[in-house]
């Protein structure tokens, strides 16, 4: 009777791991980050963008007049989704003259079963749009593809798609170094970076290969660095396409610094603006913490 | 109460009907050899004599337990989580919380009372190790509303659900015979677990663009040794009742800080409310 009983015993606590082992799961959790990986989910990364129009659960409309593109720049390429971010994206179609109407945008993640169509009712052969990445994403790479609806001359088409790519890179600390590399597009990167806990003052180190660059810091909603004038807290370093020209390029490497205070904020928000209408060029950005 | 009913069925009922078909089947069979004797406790003049019923009170038992739990995490994770709710656009409004986890605990003990046969104070002092599996987690809600689109409204809700299974060998010391309290440490093994993510994203309410859209996800990830500590060390304290001789309950506390393999990290406290059967050897 006894043996029965051991028997009974393991077989029952036994088959409590058994269940607990026979759980389905779908991928191994590679971060603790609150958020979803937009390589293996762009399924469901497409649907937490926040942008004015609506989302469809099927692909994006086949077709485009290839006589007509629909051509991203000025734009960010890295990213950091600490924080939401808004991306201006400005698109240029081409091949058109100016009796048409942009009637709706759609875009998609690479990857991605559904999409998103936005409306537009803008005559203009550029076109800024805004889609907004909510900080729920985890460290990768993914890229969203545009194309636009246009109304002209009474008919309606789709332009050749669009594509950009983004980079939301693991988070950087004080001391370690930025490195960007732009060919062409984009001009501007934006990056976040955690300082440490100690009060004082806070060196920044920049430099720029091949062509000026123009640097920013933003700490506590505020611009507190610059390479050329401070900017107000709304603004973002731009070229001519919104009517902000801006300066303070600098080719050679420089510093610049600021007091600060960890009980405030830890975090500070690098601006990278490549010369407007320079080729490549390279840079480098590194934090000196108290 | 929306983990009411629901949750304590999905976490803790499943587990617990095994383990007390064993105590049913257990106690059946020793109800078999048990007479009308009257209970004997440690520490305690008997009242009458003890006869075959000094088996009863031994040097040597094992004790099973098993009960559900209510699993409290707190630490620098939580702070780190709420950072998400900044969104720094103020058109997109975030805010959430964190809940309790309904879990399980259960467990074989080996037992021994050194003083047994003294019938004093000494006699009341037994030890116990054994093996002990504890189910925990813990469960964070947050919506992000994008007010942009008002008058329609556009809500993304998030539940992040982490539950986890870890193996302990705890070493414990009691006190106590028919009130015991008890306390020790208990190293504890990470053996598996998942994290569960349901997302909805819903438009809806006065004229969405385009007649709004309503989606939903779920999502299940297998948790590892690549973000789980594999080992920690938990401290445990209870205090029991027997109600009758082979049977007691127990609350149990089990405070745990390690949980995450990186900071910020998790603390866990998990009360666990036990049905122990003891045999007497």
């Amino acid at each position: 009777m006894a043996s029965i009983k051991k028997a009974l015993l393991f077989f029952l606590l036994g088959g409590l791991f058994f269940i607990e082992g026979c759980k389905k799961v779908d991928l191994e959790l590679e971060s603790t980050e609150l958020g979803i990986d937009p390589i293996q989910h762009p399924d469901v990364f497409v649907k937490l963008l926040q942008t004015r129009g609506r989302y469809y659960d099927k692909p994006m409309p086949q077709g485009g007049d290839t006589s007509f593109g629909f051509l991203p720049f000025d734009y960010p390429d890295v990213i950091d989704f600490q924080k939401t971010v808004e991306i201006p994206i400005s698109f240029r179609i081409q091949n058109l003259n100016n009796l048409f109407t942009v009637d709706s945008v759609f875009f998609s993640i690479d990857g991605s079963f559904g999409h998103w169509a936005v409306p537009f009712t803008r005559s203009a052969n550029v076109v800024t749009f805004r889609v907004l990445i909510p900080n729920t994403i985890r460290n990768g790479e993914f890229c969203l593809q545009f194309k636009a609806l246009i109304k002209a001359a009474g008919n309606r088409f789709f332009t050749k798609p669009g594509k950009v790519c983004f980079i939301n890179p693991p988070p950087v600390f004080c001391g370690d170094t930025l490195y960007g590399r732009v060919v062409v597009t984009p001009i501007l990167s934006i990056r976040k970076m955690i300082l440490s806990d100690k009060k004082g003052p806070i060196i920044f180190n920049w430099g720029s290969g091949t062509n000026a660059d123009r640097f920013d810091v933003k700490w506590n909603n505020k611009f507190v660095v610059s390479s050329g004038t401070l900017l107000e807290p709304g603004q973002v370093p731009r070229c001519t396409s919104d009517g902000f020209i801006i300066t303070g390029f600098r080719r050679t490497k420089d510093y610049e610094w600021t007091e600060y205070d960890p009980s405030i904020s830890r975090e500070i928000t690098i601006f990278c603006h490549k010369g407007c209408g320079d080729g490549s060029t390279e840079w480098r950005f590194i934090a000196k913490c108290p | 109460m929306q983990y009411g009913f629901k949750s304590i069925f999905r976490y803790t009922f499943k587990h617990s009907l095994l383990v007390w078909l064993l105590f049913v089947a257990a106690h059946s069979s020793f109800a078999a050899s048990k007479s009308n004797d009257e209970e004997v406790w440690p520490g305690k003049t008997p009242r009458k004599k003890l006869g075959n019923r000094q088996k009863a009170v031994s040097f040597f038992n094992i004790d099973v337990f098993a009960g559900p739990a209510l699993n409290n995490a707190s630490g620098d994770y939580l702070k780190f989580q709420e950072q998400y709710y900044q969104t720094g656009q103020d058109y997109l409004i975030a805010g959430g919380e964190f809940k309790n986890y309904f879990g399980f605990t259960g467990g074989l003990a080996f037992r021994i009372v050194p003083f047994w046969k003294k019938m004093n104070k000494l006699s009341e002092l037994s030890a116990y190790a054994g093996i002990q599996y504890y189910r925990r987690g813990f469960i964070h809600e947050f919506s992000m509303e994008n007010v942009a689109t008002r008058p329609a409204s556009d809500f993304t809700r998030w539940k992040e659900s982490y539950s986890s299974n870890h193996v302990s060998i705890p070493i414990m010391f009691r006190y106590g015979s028919k009130f015991h309290i008890e306390a020790g440490i208990a190293p504890e093994i990470f053996v598996g677990g998942n994290m569960q993510q349901i997302i909805e994203r819903k438009s809806f309410g006065t004229a969405p663009f385009a007649g709004g859209f309503d989606e939903k996800e779920v999502l299940d990830h297998e948790l590892s040794g690549k973000t789980m500590k594999p080992l920690t060390l938990g401290f445990n304290a209870g205090i029991g009742y027997n109600f009758i001789q082979e049977f007691a309950v127990k609350f149990l506390v089990n405070y745990n800080t390690g949980y995450f393999k990186q900071e910020p990290n998790l603390k866990h406290i998990q009360g666990s409310f036990l049905l122990i059967y003891t045999w007497h050897q």
